[in-house]
C-alpha cells in the first residue's frame, strides 16, 4: 500500500494557503499545509468549525483557488485553471456528496444520477448504462423513477453517491455525508462508502466531525486554525472514534 | 434532460408567476401585432378602393397662379393644398377638354359643392353633402343611376340620402327643398360602398348649372377626368394640362392622378401605423423588463441548484444556456399568446369596421423577433449572474 502511495498519488498538495480579505484584515483560513493522498484511500478530514476543513475541501474541488502553495490532481497542477477549465476538470474527475441532500427535486433518481454525465456530453445511452450501474452498486436500483420527495434521506443520499460515482471519478469529495442522517441511516451511508471504495477503488475525502465517519476511514487528517495537526492511518476502529472524539471541541 | 425541458419544468412549476410575466410580453406584442395589422388592413382597404374607383381618375383642382409655369407640378400635399384659393375653372373648361376629341382623354366632368342644406319641404333637414355635377360624372365615378336621370331641374339621390328622406317610400318624383329652393327628385343612385374623398349614398347630386345658378357662381370647385385607361394616366395629364394651360396661361390650377393620391394616403397610413406600432414597443420594453426581473428572483431563489449542477460540472456556459432558455421560453409563449390573441382582435376589428385586416406574415414575423430579441437581450444579465455565482458555501448551509 505504501509503495503504490509513493507512486500514485491523488492528490498532492504542497504548502497551501488561503488568505481572504485586505492586508490589514486578513483571515487565514490555510496556512501552509502540505498532504498528498493517494488512489484507493478513503480519509476522513476532520476538526472543529472554523478549522478551515470547508476552505481545503473547496480548494480540493476546484470551486474556491489557493492564494499561496501548490495543488496537483493526478499529477497535474490545478491552481492556475480557467473557471471553465476548473469546471471540466471538476465533471470529469472530481464528484461531490454534499451534506444536505443536495438532489434535484424535479428530476427522477436516475435523471439525477445521469446529469452530471450529461454536463460531461456522455452520450446518452452510455449515460444510462453508468446510472443504472451506480444505482445498482448502492442497492437503490428499484428506486429509479422516483423523485427525491418521495424517497428517505437515507435513500436520498444514496441516490446522490451513485450520482457522484456513475461518471467514475478518480476523487469523490463528501461534505458532512451523514449530518442530515440518524445514525442508522448514517451507518448505512458509511457502509455504502467503504464497499465502493472496495470494488471501484476511488479515493474517497470525507470532511466531517462525525466520530461515526472516523470508525469507517482508513485514515484521519486532523485540521485546527487552517494547520494539519494529526495524520495517523486507522488500524484500530477505537484509535479512530477516539480521536475524532478529541477533535470534536 | 434537455435544456428545454429544464426551462419549461421551471416555467411549468411556477405556473401563475410565469403567466404574470408573460403577460408583459403579451400585452406588448399584442399592441404591436395588432397596431401593425390593422395598419396593413388599412392600407389594402385604401388601395382596393382606389382601384376599384378608378386608377385612371384625374383631378383638376384650383391653385395659386404658377409664377414659373414651366415647372413641374406635384400638388397634392404641397403648400398651396392648404390655402383658400379661390377657383377660376369653369364649365367651359369642361366642355374644352371634352371636346378636345383626344384619344387618352374619355371625358371629363365639372363638379360644384352646394353649401346647402337638403330638406323634405316641412322637414328638418337631413346631414347629405350636395353636389353638381355634369352628367359625365357618373360613369367617371362608376356611379350607377337606378332610376330616372339627371336633368333640368331634377336632383339624384344617394341611396342613404333617399332613405333618410323618405324611408322606404319611393322618391323618384318627390319634391325636396335645396335651402329654399325646390326641386323634384328625378333618379336614385345604386348604394356604392364609398371611398376616399368620395361617398355618393350620402350625397345630392343636381346637374351642374342648376347648381352654379343655385349658389350664384361661375365657377367649379374642380374637374375630374378619366383617361382612356390606367396606362395612359400621364399622356392625359400632359394633353389636360396643355389645353387648360392654353386657357388659363397663369397656370392657376394643379392636376393630380388618384395614384398620386393613392400614394400619399398610403404613405401617411404608413407612417402612422409605424408610429402607434412603435408606443406599443414601449409595452414590449416594459414587459421585456419584467422578464428580467423574475429572472433575476429566479436566479436568487435557485442559488442552490445553480450549485448543485456546477458542482457536477456544469460550465458557465451551460448555466447560462440553462436560464437564457427559460427566459426565451417566456417571452416566446408571451410572444406566441400575444399573437394570438392580436389575431382575433385584428379580424374583429377589420369585421367592425369594414376593413380587409388580417395578421400578415410580416407582422407575426416581427413579433417572433421581438419576443426572442426581448428573451435574450433581458434574459443576458441573470444568467450571467446566474453563471458567475461561487456556490461552495450555498452548498454548505442548509
Amino acid at each position: 500500500m505504501a509503495i503504490e502511495a509513493a507512486t500514485n498519488p491523488v492528490i498532492q498538495i504542497d504548502n497551501l494557503s488561503r488568505t481572504y480579505g485586505p492586508d490589514e484584515a486578513t483571515v487565514h483560513a490555510l496556512r501552509g499545509i502540505s498532504l498528498s493522498i493517494n488512489s484507493q484511500e478513503m480519509v476522513a478530514l476532520m476538526g472543529p468549525s472554523g478549522s478551515g476543513k470547508t476552505t481545503l475541501m473547496n480548494i480540493l474541488g476546484l470551486f474556491d483557488r489557493a492564494t499561496g502553495g501548490l495543488y496537483r490532481l493526478n499529477g497535474q497542477d490545478m491552481t492556475h485553471l480557467s473557471r471553465r477549465q476548473q469546471a471540466s476538470y471538476r465533471g470529469r474527475h472530481i464528484a461531490f456528496v454534499f451534506q444536505g441532500i443536495h438532489l434535484l427535486p424535479r428530476l427522477s433518481a436516475l435523471a439525477n444520477v445521469e446529469l452530471p454525465m450529461s454536463y460531461a456530453r456522455t452520450p446518452s445511452a452510455q449515460r444510462r448504462r453508468s446510472a443504472l450501474r451506480a444505482l445498482e452498486l448502492l442497492g437503490i436500483a428499484h428506486l429509479k423513477d422516483r423523485y427525491p420527495g418521495q424517497m428517505s434521506g437515507g435513500q436520498a443520499q444514496r441516490v446522490a453517491i451513485a450520482r457522484a460515482i456513475a461518471p467514475g471519478p478518480d476523487l469523490l469529495l463528501a461534505d458532512e455525508p451523514t449530518g442530515a442522517l440518524d445514525r442508522k441511516s448514517g451507518t448505512l451511508v458509511l457502509q455504502a462508502f467503504q464497499e465502493l471504495h472496495e470494488t471501484t477503488g476511488v479515493s474517497i475525502v470525507i470532511v466531517t466531525h462525525d466520530p461515526l465517519v472516523g470508525q469507517h476511514a482508513k485514515r484521519i487528517v486532523s485540521l485546527e486554525d487552517g494547520q494539519i495537526v494529526g495524520d495517523d492511518p486507522v488500524r484500530d476502529r477505537l484509535v479512530a472514534f477516539s480521536h475524532s472524539r478529541g477533535g470534536q471541541s | 434532460m434537455n435544456t428545454f425541458a429544464i426551462a419549461w419544468d421551471s416555467v411549468w412549476h411556477h405556473r401563475t408567476r410565469s403567466f404574470l410575466t408573460a403577460l408583459g410580453i403579451i400585452i406588448g406584442v399584442f399592441a404591436v401585432v395588432t397596431l401593425t395589422s390593422l395598419g396593413g388592413g388599412v392600407q389594402k382597404y385604401v388601395n382596393q378602393k382606389f382601384v376599384g374607383v378608378g386608377a385612371n381618375l384625374i383631378t383638376v383642382m384650383p391653385a395659386l397662379p404658377h409664377i414659373h409655369s414651366k415647372g413641374h407640378h406635384s400638388g397634392f400635399g404641397g403648400r398651396k393644398a392648404f390655402a383658400n384659393v379661390p377657383s377660376t375653372l369653369t364649365p367651359s373648361d369642361v366642355k374644352a377638354l371634352n371636346h378636345s376629341r383626344h384619344a387618352v382623354l374619355r371625358s371629363a366632368a365639372g363638379v360644384i359643392t352646394v353649401p346647402s342644406l337638403l330638406s323634405r319641404p316641412n322637414h328638418h333637414p337631413v346631414s347629405a353633402s350636395i353636389s353638381g355635377v355634369s352628367l359625365q360624372f357618373f360613369s367617371i365615378q362608376s356611379l350607377k343611376i337606378k332610376t330616372g336621370t339627371l336633368a333640368g331641374r331634377g336632383i339624384v339621390l344617394g341611396s342613404t340620402v333617399a332613405k333618410e328622406l323618405f324611408n322606404h317610400h319611393s322618391a323618384l318624383g318627390q319634391h325636396v327643398l335645396i335651402g329654399k329652393t325646390q326641386l323634384i327628385v328625378t333618379g336614385i343612385l345604386r348604394s356604392t360602398p364609398s371611398s376616399p374623398g368620395l361617398n355618393p349614398n350620402d350625397t345630392a347630386y343636381l346637374p351642374l348649372n342648376t347648381a352654379l345658378a343655385l349658389s350664384g357662381q361661375k365657377t367649379v370647385s374642380q374637374i375630374i377626368i378619366s383617361a382612356s385607361s390606367a396606362q395612359n394616366v400621364s399622356a392625359a395629364v400632359t394633353v389636360a394640362r396643355r389645353i387648360l394651360m392654353f386657357r388659363h396661361p397663369s397656370h392657376n390650377f394643379k392636376i393630380i392622378t388618384s395614384q398620386q393620391i393613392l400614394s400619399t394616403v398610403i404613405s401617411t397610413t404608413r407612417v402612422i401605423t409605424d408610429f402607434l406600432a412603435g408606443i406599443a414597443g414601449i409595452a414590449l420594453l416594459v414587459g421585456g423588463i419584467g422578464i428580467m426581473n423574475i429572472m433575476l428572483v429566479t436566479v436568487s431563489e435557485r442559488f442552490r441548484e445553480i450549485g448543485i449542477r456546477k458542482a457536477l460540472g456544469a460550465r458557465d456556459g451551460d448555466i447560462v444556456i440553462q436560464f437564457l432558455t427559460e427566459s426565451v421560453l417566456l417571452s416566446v409563449i408571451g410572444g406566441i399568446t400575444g399573437t394570438i390573441f392580436a389575431g382575433i382582435a385584428t379580424h374583429v376589428v377589420g369585421k367592425l369596421v369594414g376593413i380587409p385586416a388580417n395578421l400578415t406574415l410580416g407582422s407575426v414575423l416581427t413579433a417572433v423577433v421581438f419576443s426572442i430579441g426581448v428573451g435574450v437581450i433581458f434574459g443576458v444579465l441573470p444568467a450571467i449572474r446566474a453563471a458567475r455565482l461561487m456556490p461552495a458555501e450555498a452548498l454548505r448551509s442548509d
